[in-house]
């Protein structure tokens, strides 16, 4: 019955209306194969690179509209809590170091290390003037994703920033060729070679003091 | 002369492009030296020139010296195999010279043709120096071995191409103008460096890689410095008994 009605409903279709359906049948599977493409390409992992260092300037575009530096602080901590890896960012800058510390030592390390990056970025990221990121490329390399940006200020040159990634989250960044993480592990590691860890939280914890005393 | 250095600076042992510092003591000493007569003159000097200047005056300062130094970034540029930049330095020394008064303002870059900042120092890099030893010059600044002719040569460059009208407070300016131009990047190394040192030689050692790769050093060597990565994937909680397994 239902079969007798299907080819008696085709039968007595034009076969220019018959066109038209087969088009749009087509063009339905192109949409989906479009759609779950793009779907695909939204959770890859250099989407996620991507995303994660949209997300961190999408935060220092709102936090540069806050007047204190400690507000300021207060809005990035939660962020480079959730978009850095911190913990990675300790270990590769304390070096053997970070081996020989207890679990109560590390957390106490990293919890002093993202109060720091939150209050660093608080202090560089303080004037009102219009910043624009431009995202320029996302690359796979062996052990991560590179997100090379371009910030344009009104003031001042353009300054070259790229993103490591691992595993989605930021490790390292580099304005202008300068490596931010291969600077705290040689400043780091020069205090542990001289004056030992202990040390180097007491220094730690002055730079940060100082970071927040900025206005 | 060309050879002998390139060959003297080639067998030097050390990472390729990596911090390489034998004279640390002594590099430490002159840093101090050098640092305290920067606290106690050339920075009060060099914030008193940027609060009394005028920004688009300052600015034009910069572009006249850097068009002084415009010839030797192209001639290096050709040096280096880079016909395109060597030319583009070139016609922005013409450009800038005479429309643009002198150098005073940089309209070959609004033109779209960049300062493309090579040296000597870059050149042999290029050429297969890539080893060098650090070397804090005093009152100059971090460079190394292949680096250090370069340096010297820029302050020389604007008695070289003035000739007989330059004056001696022509080379005050370009120190006074370039050191103001620091100010925000030393900034930056007070607020965070806790070893001034060390973050000033490191700093100074990426810049450079950076300058000899045109701004787009390969991308696998944004890892090569860390080589321990993987290392680090396990929780740092798991990671602290593995090595007490070791």
């Amino acid at each position: 019955m239902v079969d007798s009605i299907g080819v008696e409903s085709q039968d007595r279709l034009s076969p220019g209306v018959s066109r038209v359906r087969v088009f749009l049948f087509i063009g339905l599977i192109c949409l989906s194969v479009v759609w779950i493409g793009s779907a695909r390409a939204e959770s890859s992992p250099a989407a996620i690179a991507q995303g994660t260092v949209d997300q961190f300037h999408a935060a220092l575009n709102a936090a540069i509209e806050i007047d204190k530096h400690r507000d300021r602080e207060s809005a990035l901590l939660p962020v480079v809590q959730g978009l850095f890896d911190v913990p990675r960012i300790a270990a590769i800058s304390l070096g053997r170091t970070w081996r020989k510390l207890d679990g109560g030592q590390k957390d106490e390390f990293v919890q002093l290390l993202t109060q720091l990056i939150a209050a660093t970025y608080a202090g560089r990221f303080s004037s009102a003037s219009d910043l624009e990121f431009d995202v320029e490329e996302v690359a796979a390399v062996k052990q991560g994703h590179v997100v090379r940006t371009q910030l344009r200020r009104d003031e001042g040159k353009d300054v070259s920033l790229d993103y490591l990634l691992h595993d989605g989250r930021i490790f390292n960044v580099i304005a202008d060729g300068v490596s931010d993480l291969s600077l705290r592990r040689a400043d780091y590691n020069s205090i542990i070679k001289n004056e030992g860890y202990v040390q180097l939280t007491v220094y730690v914890r002055a730079k940060l003091t100082q970071a927040r005393d900025l206005p | 002369m060309g050879g002998l250095l390139l060959s003297a600076c080639s067998t030097l042992e050390g990472p390729a492009y990596g911090v390489y510092d034998p004279y640390e003591s002594s590099n430490r000493t002159l840093y101090d030296v050098t640092d305290t007569v920067d606290q106690a003159v050339m920075i009060p000097v060099a914030k008193g020139y940027d609060v009394v200047v005028p920004n688009a005056l300052q600015q034009g300062v910069l572009n006249v010296f850097q068009n002084l130094r415009g010839v030797g970034s192209g001639i290096n540029g050709f040096l280096q195999g880079k016909p395109k930049a060597g030319l583009t330095d070139l016609t922005r020394v013409v450009i800038n010279s005479t429309f643009g008064v002198g150098g005073l303002f940089d309209l070959a870059s609004r033109a779209g043709l960049q300062n493309q900042d090579e040296d000597f120092g870059q050149t042999l890099a290029v050429w297969g120096v890539k080893r060098s030893r650090y070397i804090y010059f005093p009152f100059l600044g971090p460079s190394t071995i292949r680096d250090l002719p370069s340096a010297l040569f820029r302050g020389a460059v604007p008695g070289l191409i003035l000739g007989r009208s330059y004056h001696w407070s022509v080379t005050v300016v370009d120190v006074v103008s370039s050191r103001a131009n620091l100010l925000t990047a030393t900034g930056v190394r007070d607020a965070s460096a806790i070893d001034p040192y060390a973050f000033t030689r490191d700093a100074f050692y990426q810049r450079r890689q950076f300058q000899i790769y045109d701004g787009s050093p390969p991308l696998d060597a944004f890892f090569d410095d860390f080589e321990d990565l993987d290392g680090f994937d396990e929780p740092y909680e798991e990671q602290e008994s593995a090595a007490l397994d070791e």
